[in-house]
């Protein structure tokens, strides 16, 4: 016999895990869509400050992702577009302090000389 | 329109080389359930979506998986790049190495090239959302059984990153799908439930 149901899909509700970190290392920034299989993330440790403020960049671009995804299907939640704005503006930030460090990660950077010096991202450490 | 950043999603620092893992791991480019196969498949669906909701998902998701399928060449090249040909022989992967040496060349785990037959774009949203789930979902098991055949936490830490990225991605594609269903006011037949603590099923017979 075969069992026909319809589709229902439950809305995910705004739970964004406060511990940004954590959230990228698990790969989502929401406590109620991880699902854990075979290997649990592990703190990255840095050798210098600026590795670590590329990371700190990774970790807030990521968020910024998560939360634009959510607008995408939640274009009604103010709480999301409010953290997002703020996650942006502190984005600047991080992107003006690696500039000032001569890591312009952009061509669109007001230095675009370190752009094109900079190694690719793939060469690892 | 498109910027490059010069800055992976996820970092990827892998310090042993592995062949045979690598030349299984391709099929996360190039393969069925590939990051490359997503990334065209929503890009080219999106213009068919009817409004902002499903367009918007549709280019944010495949602009992210465009970067998935970057930090999965940036494994590839540091899990061969210090490799011998003596590697490649040892490994069954000499057959890879004569055709394309240590370059990324997209295919399954079997070696088929990458093709777009499989993707597909009908311009129905229903259908289309509908598909973009199976894709995740295979892409989801696909990291899993990618994940099983290594212990490296070098490895492990991109994987389960990209594993858990196409659990979101599932969950954004289900209320896209939600939202034109509403719209449509149709019910529609399907098997499953969706819930992610794992992803449930319901028996079809």
């Amino acid at each position: 016999m075969i069992y026909i149901k319809t589709l229902e899909i439950n809305s995910q509700t705004y739970d964004l895990n406060k511990n940004y970190e954590e959230g990228f290392l698990k790969g989502s920034a929401w406590e109620n869509l991880y699902s854990f299989f075979k290997y649990e993330p592990k703190e990255i440790k840095f050798n210098n400050d600026l590795d670590k403020l590329v990371y700190i960049y990774q970790i807030y671009s990521f968020i910024s992702l998560e939360l634009t995804l959510f607008i995408c299907t939640h274009p009604d939640n103010k709480e999301a577009i409010t953290t997002l704005d703020n996650l942006n503006k502190n984005l600047e930030i991080i992107k003006t302090k690696l500039q000032e460090n001569n890591i312009s990660i952009s061509h669109c950077s007001t230095d675009s000389l370190d752009y094109f010096n900079l190694k690719t991202p793939w060469s690892g450490k | 329109m498109f910027e490059y950043k010069k800055v992976l999603e996820y970092p990827v620092n892998i310090t042993k080389p592995n062949v045979r893992f690598a030349s299984q791991m391709i099929t996360a480019i190039g393969g069925p359930g590939g990051e490359l196969a997503a990334a065209i498949r929503y890009f080219i669906q999106a213009p068919s979506m009817p409004d902002l909701i499903g367009q918007n998902t549709l280019v944010e998701i495949a602009t992210e998986e465009l970067g998935h399928v970057e930090i999965l060449c940036a494994m590839y090249k540091q899990l061969t790049k210090d490799a011998s040909v003596e590697d490649f022989i040892s490994s069954d992967a000499i057959n890879i190495y004569t055709d394309h040496g240590k370059g990324i060349y997209p295919t399954d785990a079997s070696g088929n090239p990458f093709t777009v037959t499989y993707l597909a774009s009908t311009g129905d949203p229903i259908t289309d959302l509908t598909e973009d789930m199976a894709a995740e979902e295979k892409a989801r098991s696909g990291y899993e059984n990618l994940m099983r055949q290594t212990n490296d936490p070098e490895v492990l830490a991109p994987l389960s990153f990209l594993r858990q990225r196409e659990i979101v991605h599932y969950q954004r594609f289900a209320e896209v799908l939600k939202h034109y269903q509403s719209k449509k006011k149709t019910n529609y037949l399907v098997f499953f439930f969706l819930k992610h603590d794992s992803v449930l099923f319901n028996n079809l017979i």
